[in-house]
């Protein structure tokens, strides 16, 4: 089976600051050391384990120097092509179907039997778009495959489990060609060594594929980045850990976005209260609350 | 004399099969070693030696278990003597006259006895007490090999016995004093049991003749198959064992560097080798698999095995040990072959229990190496990705943002803008320490390491020293990543705080993490470091001496000090903390393991990060139920971080807060010196 995995690079969670995000929606800065996009570490996973021990997967990157560090990663799990498309235009980080149709047409003059994608959100368009132009099927949402099924040319397929909202799961037959989405953390990726990343990086040098990504000229024009807002600062939940847990547990609390200050109790009175009664009582309850609240007068 | 050529005859048949086989069966063993990775063990040749010496003939090690010991002590020496009787005996064959004297002659004798009264207290230990730590052992053998020693004794008596019965009549001696006393004890016996005839003493003679020397090389051809080669290999096991500082893991210049023409590059020096097989184990982890005596001592004080996860340090040695067998005996099928070391023959979930606290290697009396095979059977498993899902988080952790945690490096330390001490900004000013403070110092916000963490900055400002920290320079010291078996990455961050150390200014460092106390102490040298690094409690220790921290009043509590494996077997250092604490007035009651045999909280080695899915009851918990057993102790007082963290959580769960307080040193120094946190308001 013939598999091509592609990966993208991200900043470094310490450099993950509004204003290197700017930048980066600009142009990569050629200081920053990227890592490999979460999602795409459970789509190179995925890869290899489709590929099977013995078997290598082709590995595709876009875009300008962050696709380096992706490579790398891919490289260290195993990839045995390393491919990095340019785009002379420099537009494909912000349009997702000039992305989809330039992954497409390189994709379409090649033989390959799956496309893996990792997915942050799990609901990017740019996997369906791309199976969209090649007209081939996608599964979304992939968290692992069941079984490949007997092999012959006139059928051939996979059975794949795909999770669903509030933890339904289903299995599904993919019969190839057939483009995967896979979100962060569905498929637990292996760890990758120091060393055998430095391997990678070394076996990298000379053997990225570069390809020219073709100009489209069909006369309508990619979407163009304008400006980027950060996030409003939210409100820190606020949590100590149970000092009964275990260490890694406690660990486990610690790293989550909780921070250190005490939690703040809500007033009892303001707290959420579960009232039961006749149809008279809750009328009065509520009638009580709306004018605590001074949405009814008290007269 | 007739009598004597056929002894003679039978000796030679079969002193040549034994020998023969002892040599077939020897062979492979000693070409496994021979094809394993070299490591360099000569220096210090004198104080090996003596230690050999003192650990071998002074049984120094064993005689920590009292009966064990004791009855070891008595069979290894009747072996010593054995060789006498030996020369005595072979002698007799040839000129019948030869004799070692009455002295060496009453020696033997007395030999004879006490290794009988040995073997009579190894069954009584096996057979009565049965202690836990034969478990899994290779029982049988163990009788086998006694029942075999109380022949070759027993052999001895008949035949000297008889012997005296044939001076006369066959040898045409006349009688001498030899000095084997148990002869006239027995003489008389054979006579009454009408024994006393040439032809009857010659059987008898034989006998005693064919149970001693037919034994001894019954013995010696059996001994490669069976647990008791350490007789061969315990000596060369305790003389080539690592010297210096036992927490050093990276092999020095010396041990990798051969002057010979080994083929051993400098080069290759300092990387450490993932035991993905046998071939990257090295001729002294070879050695160590046929010289361990199932004896279970390791087993015995191993944390993990006692609360309950799969690795038992003993087992993990004779499984490694009977799949080298496989292979060297050539019935290394295919099934075999394709399995690997890590993963296969020991498991992922063994390997991941351990904590790396040494325990084992302090208790095993042939000084065999557990922790590199662990760490080197680990990194195989990391090679190939197969680490946990929160090691794995945290290892990415240590790889991105250089901390355990993921906190951002900027915010290191945490705890920088509470403390109202000025420490220096190493990154722009010079100051005499460095404080590397670690990254549960730095990071954690468990209550009881933010009370140590203030003491200590406490007591260091109060007492003038010059010290800076390295804030955002400072990453994690890599001590767990490289006893997880990342080697890659602790060089990573070695080399990343070697560079921020050279780049800053100072002279010493001090650290409050006896984890980064290690590393900087023990590996970071072998990779060039050269500064003097202290653990806070020495420096503590000095100030007071110097009077620049004085207690004011005597704290007059009861406590007893935890020895953290990392600052105290690893290390050694033992006194200090405990020097502080008496100086401060408290009074120290031990808990039965302590300073050497001290017991693991379970969070070294990376395991602080990992689940405990089948542990039946958490170190710490254990560790805390021996401390509620001391009377009258109310302070639990640790001088790690780490210990913080867990023995907080397991007083916690075991609901005894108001029994036993967990306290770090620097707290209770500071609240005999009377002086007040110094805390910014804010804080
Ligand atoms: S180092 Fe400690 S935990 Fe690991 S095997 Fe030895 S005694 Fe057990
Ligand atoms: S490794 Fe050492 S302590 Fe453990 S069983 Fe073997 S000889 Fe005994």
């Amino acid at each position: 089976m013939k598999v091509l995995v592609c990966v993208r690079s991200d900043l470094p969670a310490p450099m993950a600051r509004v204003d290197n995000i700017q930048r980066l929606m600009e142009e990569w800065s050629a200081e920053w050391a990227g890592v490999l996009e979460p999602s795409c570490r459970s789509a190179l996973q995925l890869a290899k384990d489709l590929s099977g021990p013995s078997g290598g997967f082709t590995a595709l990157s876009y875009g300008r120097g962050e696709c380096r560090a992706a490579l790398e990663v891919a490289r260290a799990y195993g990839a045995v092509d390393a491919v990095h498309l340019q785009s002379a235009e420099g537009s494909l980080r912000h349009d997702g179907n000039t992305i989809a149709r330039a992954l497409a047409a390189w994709v379409g003059e090649r033989s390959f039997d799956v496309v893996v994608c990792g997915n942050s959100s799990g609901v990017g368009p740019v996997p369906a778009l791309v199976a969209g132009h090649l007209g081939w099927p996608v599964v979304t949402r992939v968290d692992g495959f069941k079984k490949f099924l007997p092999q012959d040319d006139s059928f051939r397929a996979i059975e794949l489990t795909q999770r669903l909202d509030a933890g339904w799961k289903r299995q599904v037959l993919a019969r190839y060609p057939v483009v995967l989405s896979v979100q962060s953390g569905f498929i637990p990726p292996q760890y990758v060594s120091v060393r055998r990343r430095k391997e990678a990086v070394h076996g990298l040098a000379s053997n990225v594929t570069e390809c020219e990504l073709p100009v489209w000229t069909d006369g309508h024009a990619p979407a163009v980045l304008q400006a980027l807002t950060p996030p409003k600062p939210r409100t820190k939940r606020t949590a100590v850990p149970d000092a009964k847990s275990s260490a890694a547990d406690r660990l486990k609390s610690l790293m989550g976005p909780a921070a250190t200050k005490k939690v703040e109790k809500p007033k009892e009175d303001e707290g959420p209260r579960v009232v039961e009664g006749s149809a008279v009582e809750l009328a009065e309850e509520l009638l009580r609350f709306l004018r605590k609240k001074e949405f009814l007068s008290n007269s | 004399m007739a009598l004597r050529i056929v002894l003679a005859l039978f000796t030679l048949v079969l002193a040549i099969t034994m020998l023969g086989l002892l040599i077939v069966r020897m062979r492979p063993i000693l070409r496994a070693m021979a094809s394993a990775r070299q490591v360099v063990r000569w220096d210090q040749p004198l104080y090996r030696i003596r230690s050999t010496a003192a650990q071998v003939f002074g049984h120094k090690r064993l005689l920590r278990q009292r009966l064990s010991g004791i009855l070891h002590l008595f069979i290894f020496s009747g072996f010593v003597v054995l060789l006498l009787d030996i020369i005595e005996t072979i002698g007799q064959l040839v000129y019948p006259e030869f004799s070692i004297g009455p002295v060496l002659g009453f020696l033997v004798d007395c030999f004879v006895l006490l290794v009988l009264a040995g073997v009579v207290l190894a069954l009584y230990q096996r057979k009565v007490l049965h202690p836990k730590r034969f478990e899994g052992s290779d029982e049988k053998d163990g009788e086998l090999i006694l029942g075999m020693i109380t022949l070759i004794v027993v052999g001895i008596a008949i035949h000297n016995s008889f012997f005296r019965l044939l001076e006369h009549p066959v040898f045409g001696m006349t009688t001498s004093a030899d000095g084997h006393f148990l002869s006239y004890l027995l003489d008389p016996l054979w006579v009454r049991l009408g024994w006393g005839t040439p032809m009857a003493a010659s059987i008898g003679y034989s006998v005693g003749y064919a149970l001693d020397i037919g034994t001894i090389l019954w013995f010696l051809a059996y001994l490669p198959t069976s647990k008791h080669l350490h007789v061969f290999f315990g000596a060369p096991a305790v003389f080539f064992r690592k010297l210096g500082t036992p927490g050093r893991f990276l092999p020095t210049a010396t041990e990798v560097h051969s002057s010979g023409d080994s083929g051993i590059s400098a080069t290759r020096d300092m990387t450490v080798q993932p035991i993905q097989s046998f071939a990257d184990m090295t001729w002294r982890d070879v050695l160590d698999l046929f010289t361990c005596t199932e004896c279970g001592r390791c087993q015995d004080v191993c944390p993990a095995h006692q609360a309950g996860q799969p690795l038992s340090p003993k087992m993990l040695i004779l499984d490694l040990r009977d799949a080298l067998v496989q292979q060297t005996r050539g019935v290394e099928s295919s099934v075999v072959r394709s399995l690997s070391l890590a993963g296969d023959v020991i498991s992922a979930e063994t390997l991941w229990s351990c904590t790396t606290c040494g325990a084992c290697q302090e208790a095993c009396p042939v000084f065999i190496e557990h922790v590199p095979k662990i760490v080197g059977l680990r990194a195989a498993l990391v090679e190939r990705g197969e680490v946990e899902e929160r090691p794995q988080e945290v290892l990415e952790h240590w790889g991105e943002e250089r901390n355990a945690y993921g906190k951002m490096p900027e915010t290191r330390p945490a705890w920088r803008n509470r403390v109202t001490y000025h420490f220096k900004d190493l990154r722009r000013e010079s100051a005499e320490w460095l404080w590397f403070v670690g990254d549960v110092a730095s990071f954690d916000n468990d209550l009881g390491v933010a009370r140590s963490v203030d003491a200590i900055a406490t007591l260091l400002g109060g007492a003038g020293l010059d010290v800076g920290l390295l804030y955002d320079w400072e990453g994690s010291s890599g001590n767990d990543v490289l006893r997880m078996g990342e080697y890659g990455l602790f060089e990573q961050l070695a080399t990343e705080n070697m560079r921020a150390m050279e780049r800053a200014q100072f002279e010493r460092v001090l650290t409050s993490d006896p984890h980064s106390f290690n590393a900087l102490r023990n590996d970071y040298p072998q990779l060039g470091f050269k500064k003097p690094i202290y653990h806070y409690s020495q420096v503590l220790q000095q100030l007071m001496t110097e009077g620049k921290v004085a207690p004011t009043h005597s704290l007059g509590i009861r406590a007893t000090f935890h020895d953290p494996c990392y600052l105290g077997r690893w290390n050694q250092v033992f006194e200090a903390p405990r020097d502080i604490l008496r100086r401060c007035g408290v009074d120290i009651v031990e808990m039965p393991r302590s300073f050497a045999n001290s017991f693991c909280c379970g969070a070294g080695g990376g395991r602080m990060w990992m689940n405990e899915a089948g542990m039946k009851e958490r170190p710490s918990e254990a560790r805390i139920r021996e401390a509620l057993e001391l009377p009258g102790v109310t302070h639990f007082v640790v001088s790690c971080p780490k210990d913080m963290v867990m023995y907080s959580a397991a007083v916690t769960a075991l609901g005894c807060q108001d029994r036993l307080s967990v306290v770090d040193v620097g707290e209770l120094v500071l609240e005999s010196t009377g002086w007040q946190f110094a805390r910014t308001s804010a804080s």
